[in-house]
């Protein structure tokens, strides 16, 4: 077993077993889409999970909502102030591990997704501000 | 210094779409325009695993999505393998080398990967594994770990927090540079960033109101709302918006108003072609970027197409601007397809949208100043096709129009009679007002152009306006009649519209449906 995959094995382990607990929940997406998680927030995005309102952050959006255990599983193990014990309590009343992801900008979730095709569309308009906003402050 | 500027500010956006999200006419929407704006820096990785709810996707998904997405003008990378790590990697690559088009990663995966008798299949999407399974997916792809339990060489492989900081901190670094060669740019950039308004909004905003005021003039009130933007707007770097091509219509194009094209992305102003629903999820895509106040339009029958979209901006607490024009049967010839009845009270149903049906051009400017004053609360601006008589007000009466509702035409001494109304038929009620004044009736107009701030206030406040021990109460709304018992109370009458309305000249079709001052007289004699 490769390094990559065993830290991919993390969200899969992570995510069925949230959804095993919450007897409730989506664990497919999360299982299939592991090793594209790995790759992509392991060498590519770039992020601080200290400050997740960092301007100039690059935006994460899942926009097939219902796999909300990637994003949970991914904030958690990198960094962001998602605590184990938020991930235990998958779904329940007041946490902030909902059944689909709910924007909460402090914790690295930019979009509220599961209505599908909307995060996409969300993420055109986010695409569509950094192509303005760069294009009227370049020097 | 454009080197300065790339090293500033160069975010990526990457979404991750299932096959859900492709079936979904959204996406055609919004990758349809992303693909002809050439949003280079957008990637979308699209988890091609071949199932959706009802099972493998063979019998109702057979698009040739790769060839797709080339008909858009995006990059495509097609037939990757998401479980290949190399090849997700080259694959990312290759779209960030792609800055002219926004890039799709067309991945295969396998659902549930890992779970040795579901993976592959539905059985894996929507429920959990079961515990018998979750212990041979364990054991089948070697994670010998407790529930929970993520080893520290597992945890150190993923912390991104180091990293994270240094990126951010280089980052800053430039900025530094760039706001000291740039001062103004930089700290206009950091306003927005912190959706703050100007130093001198207050001000400014003031001015612009009292010299709508001063201006006066019956307009349709969505020129009146083209003239608050006209008025605002100046002040306002970050007011984005457009239409859904009803720029004309609408009245959206104001005079500061630069189109956003691929060449030339400095603009302010979005053509979204025919495309409600993307257009208001871009426009909440543009809120959540953060630095924009952003704006879309179309008419107010065509708000149902975006509807979802709108939901999601009150769920989010977004303060996105929905501008629907063309209200109720005022929109005339075009007919019933094209006027909406339902529509302002179905909107007023949603949690957190506040709903404003403005009478002229004072409670639009209003309206448009709290739209763009909000922090956490989406506005939609409903306006008329036609023209709209010009009402007076008190400098009070003026402060007042934030409630919501304000007392605008009243009797000497206590009033017996109570007629509300909003936007095109407030006119109407004052109409009426005169001349059931004139038969001797004591009468109380009130003007009622967003029943949620309204209903907002607090019960004093409530209570002047609408004082409980007035009965006889008529609301005139040309919409659905049934949130208007509420304010007028078992002993009122609504003179609303519970049926669809007709094609034919405006000034017609109101006759038709009870929109008329002998019709109001009539109702109020009926009146207990």
């Amino acid at each position: 077993m490769s390094d990559r995959r065993a830290l991919a094995n993390a969200i899969r382990a992570l995510s069925m077993d949230a959804v095993q607990q919450a007897n409730s929940g989506h664990p497919g997406m999360p299982m299939g889409m592991a090793d594209i998680a790995e790759v992509l927030w392991n060498d590519f995005l770039k992020h601080n999970p200290a400050n997740p309102r960092w301007p100039n952050r690059d935006r994460f959006v899942l926009s097939n909502g219902h796999g909300s255990m990637l994003l949970y599983s991914l904030l958690h193990l990198t960094g962001y102030e998602l605590e184990l014990e938020e991930l235990r309590q998958f779904r329940q009343l007041g946490q902030r591990t909902a059944g689909h992801p709910e924007y909460e900008p402090e914790l690295g979730i930019e979009t509220t997704t599961g209505p599908l095709g909307q995060g996409l569309a969300n993420a055109v308009g986010m695409a569509l501000g950094e192509r303005t906003l760069a294009a009227r402050y370049r020097r | 210094m454009q080197l300065v500027w790339r090293s500033v500010s160069a975010p990526w956006r990457r979404g991750i779409v299932g096959d859900g999200c492709l079936m979904e006419g959204i996406s055609h929407e919004a990758c349809s325009l992303a693909g002809t704006l050439g949003l280079g820096k957008l990637i979308v990785i699209y988890d091609d695993n071949g199932i959706s709810i009802d099972g493998d996707v063979s019998g109702w998904f057979t698009d040739d999505t790769p060839g797709r997405f080339a008909a858009y003008g995006w990059h495509v990378v097609p037939q990757v393998d998401g479980h290949d790590p190399a090849a997700i990697a080259d694959a990312l690559e290759a779209a960030r080398a792609e800055t002219g088009k926004p890039s799709i990663i067309c991945c295969k995966t396998v659902i549930g990967w890992g779970s040795p008798s579901k993976q592959g299949t539905e059985a894996t999407h929507g429920a959990a594994l079961g515990a018998e399974e979750v212990a041979r997916t364990r054991e089948n792809i070697g994670w010998p770990n407790p529930p929970f339990d993520i080893p520290e060489p597992i945890r150190a492989g993923w912390d991104a927090r180091a990293a994270g900081a240094k990126v951010e901190a280089d980052w800053q670094r430039r900025f530094d540079a760039y706001a000291e060669a740039f001062p103004g740019p930089a700290a206009e950039l950091r306003r927005r960033w912190e959706g703050a308004l100007p130093a001198d909004w207050g001000q400014f905003a003031d001015a612009a109101v009292a010299e709508l005021v001063a201006r006066g003039g019956s307009v349709a009130t969505r020129k009146s709302s083209e003239m608050a933007l006209d008025a605002f707007g100046p002040a306002l770097p970050e007011l984005i918006g457009g239409s859904a091509d009803l720029t004309g219509s609408n009245n959206t194009f104001w005079k500061g108003s630069k189109p956003v094209t691929r060449e030339h992305a400095d603009g302010n102003y979005l053509y979204f072609g025919v495309r409600e629903f993307g257009m208001s999820a871009i426009l909440n895509g543009l809120s959540l970027y953060g630095g924009f106040i952003p704006y879309g339009a179309t008419f107010l029958v065509f708000s149902d197409y975006a509807r979802n979209a709108v939901r999601m901006a009150a769920l989010m607490r977004r303060p996105v601007v929905f501008v629907y024009t063309h209200d109720s049967i005022g929109l005339g010839e075009d007919g019933p397809t094209h006027q909406p009845v339902e529509h302002v009270s179905s909107l007023r149903l949603i949690p957190n949208l506040h709903v404003w049906r403005p009478c002229d051009t004072v409670e639009t400017a209003v309206a448009w100043r709290l739209a763009i004053e909000s922090k956490s609360t989406p506005h939609a601006l409903v306006l008329s096709r036609q023209n709209l008589p010009f009402q007076t007000r008190s400098e009070k009466q003026i402060a007042d129009i934030a409630r919501g509702g304000y007392v605008l035409e009243d009797c000497d001494g206590e009033p017996d009679l109570i007629l509300i109304a909003s936007g095109s038929e407030l006119g109407l009620a004052v109409a009426a007002a005169a001349e059931l004044a004139e038969a001797g009736h004591q009468v109380r107009v009130v003007s009622m152009p967003c029943t949620d701030v309204f209903d907002a206030q607090d019960r004093d406040y409530r209570e002047q306006v609408l004082p409980p021990a007035i009965t006889r109460r008529v609301a005139i709304e040309a919409g659905a009649s049934g949130l208007w018992w509420r304010y007028v109370g078992e002993r009122g009458a609504v003179i609303g519209l519970d049926r669809f309305g007709e094609s034919a000249p405006a000034a017609e079709v109101f006759g038709k449906f009870g929109f008329t001052v002998e019709n109001v007289k009539k109702i109020v004699t009926e009146l207990v």
